[in-house]
């Protein structure tokens, strides 16, 4: 019913993503730097399904697919800041799905960047909720 | 000299040990007990998670900082949200408390609530709310006595249900509102609308599929357990609280909106009888406050599309072993929906009743 309640449903899901995508980002970096094993294959699937859905929501304001629909804010948060360059900014997603998807296609630094910039908006998103829950 | 972050770490790792001593050795009554334990399993995985961040070789490595400030943020909050939450509502765990809290398991127990009950207490700055994250429903202090209000408590736990099945509960809720949205889209294209109109538009869809679309499954579901007591709760609640019903807020829909989908609902588990004398008392308070609907309002609340959701959260709900309200079968519903009843029929005479009923059901739980 209090605002409280919206907020607190928003905070779970952007935080949990937020977790989420930075444990991947840290296996991957680990990965890289100690030569060794890095995401399983379902793991990939998953990150890039999650890559997927922000794709779809960030084009047209599409969303309400059978997807994963990701926190609206943290999606207003990356359309805000690739506005001018939003297409390209669609192509590195792309791509970015196609790489996760394809085991055998080795992770390289522009697929961490682009999983950084999510996990940054993902992460800003979960602390700017969470302060709205408490400092109304 | 360390990295900001490592002593900051290490402050955290000794408030996460705070937190786990004055949990362990809390003493709380049966009722919140299985909260005490899943909290305290929170806070174990959250110190464990910062001894395992604290004694990373990578730690140092200016390449991996930001995701470990991300960790270290993350259980920052995991630590404030259970001290200011749980920990505080448990280590003052009041009689009424533990009253509500059986309340909310009898009421969980007659719908089918599929997950561990969450403890209730009355000490809400905010009506009622729910932190979903931490197993624990506020109410006002006064709603341990008062039963008009109840229905309420459904609506917080449908927040439970839906953030923990999203895919299988919003998810096609919110494909039927893109659909609808995208359609209603392509027609004001085709009929020549202006941009302004059409983005206004694009900007309803994005708050549907946002926080109203589980707003009005919450709201859905407390009808769906609770028949036409919601719908009462809730014209109440918008006489006391609203300022302009049919005013939109980006994290609530319209109250007027509101009481359309609710009544939407009530149609499908309620005589229609019900329905019509919840509908002309909202026609009274309309007219009361002389609230008059705003041009734009079908085109952001259209009719059908709310007529579709409710039946379709309605099939949802059913899928999800969630059962709907049938009179005579729940008998805390049965309580909400006969105290409705009484206090239209009574209002005068309500309060001696409701102390009755408050005090039989304390004896049932053997709380007296």
């Amino acid at each position: 019913m209090s605002e409280i309640s919206a907020l607190s449903h928003e905070y779970e899901a952007s935080a949990r993503l937020a977790e989420e995508l930075n444990e991947a980002i840290l296996t991957i970096k680990k990965s890289r730097l100690h030569q060794r094993i890095g995401l399983t294959e379902d793991q990939r699937k998953i990150l890039a399904g999650t890559v997927g859905a922000l794709r779809q929501q960030l084009e047209a304001g599409q969303g309400g697919g059978q997807s994963e629909f990701l926190p609206q804010e943290m999606v207003e948060r990356l359309s805000e800041r690739h506005r001018p360059r939003m297409a390209y900014f669609l192509d590195d997603l792309s791509r970015t799905v196609s790489v996760l998807g394809n085991d055998l296609v080795p992770l390289d630094d522009s697929i961490i960047g682009v999983l950084d910039e999510i996990c940054d908006a993902a992460d800003e998103t979960a602390s700017a909720v969470f302060r709205r829950m408490r400092r109304r | 000299m360390t990295h900001v972050l490592e002593p900051l770490l290490h402050d955290l790792a000794e408030r996460f040990r705070f937190l786990d001593e004055e949990i362990s050795k809390m003493q709380v009554p049966p009722e919140a007990e299985s909260c005490r334990q899943r909290i305290h399993r929170l806070v174990t995985i959250g110190k464990n998670r910062i001894d395992s961040v604290l004694a990373d070789p990578d730690i140092r490595r200016p390449e991996f900082a930001k995701n470990f400030y991300h960790t270290y943020k993350r259980l920052c909050e995991l630590a404030q949200a259970v001290d200011e939450g749980p920990l505080f509502a448990l280590s003052r765990f009041r009689e009424e408390d533990r009253f509500l809290t059986r309340v909310l398991g009898a009421v969980c127990q007659e719908f089918s609530f599929p997950y561990a009950v969450p403890i209730c207490a009355a000490m809400s700055s905010q009506y009622y709310c729910a932190m979903t994250g931490m197993d624990l429903v506020l109410v006002p202090h006064g709603e341990a006595t008062h039963l008009l209000g109840w229905a309420d408590l459904y609506h917080e736990l449908a927040h439970f249900i839906l953030a923990r099945n999203q895919l299988g509960l919003l998810q096609p809720l919110r494909k039927r509102v893109g659909d609808h949205f995208q359609k209603a889209t392509d027609d004001a294209v085709r009929q020549g609308w202006t941009s302004r109109a059409i983005d206004e538009l694009n900007a309803y869809r994005t708050l549907w599929l946002g926080d109203w679309i589980i707003e009005f499954a919450c709201d859905w579901f407390a009808t769906f357990a609770t028949g036409a007591s919601f719908a009462w709760s809730n014209l109440r609640l918008c006489a006391r609280m609203s300022t302009d019903v049919f005013g939109t807020a980006r994290s609530h829909p319209a109250d007027a909106a509101r009481a359309q989908a609710i009544l939407g609902m009530v149609s499908l588990v309620a005589t229609p009888e019900e329905g019509q004398k919840v509908d002309t008392q909202w026609r009274e308070l309309l007219g009361t406050i002389g609230a008059s609907e705003p041009q734009y309002f079908r085109i952001a609340y259209p009719e059908s599309l709310i007529r579709e959701l409710a039946a379709e959260a309605k099939q949802l709900f059913e899928a999800s072993g969630l059962q709907p309200y049938s009179r005579g079968s729940k008998p805390i519903a049965d309580l909400l929906n006969e105290a409705w009843e009484r206090f239209r029929i009574d209002p005068a005479r309500f309060s001696s009743w409701e102390n009755d009923q408050v005090r039989q059901l304390k004896k049932n739980f053997k709380l007296i």
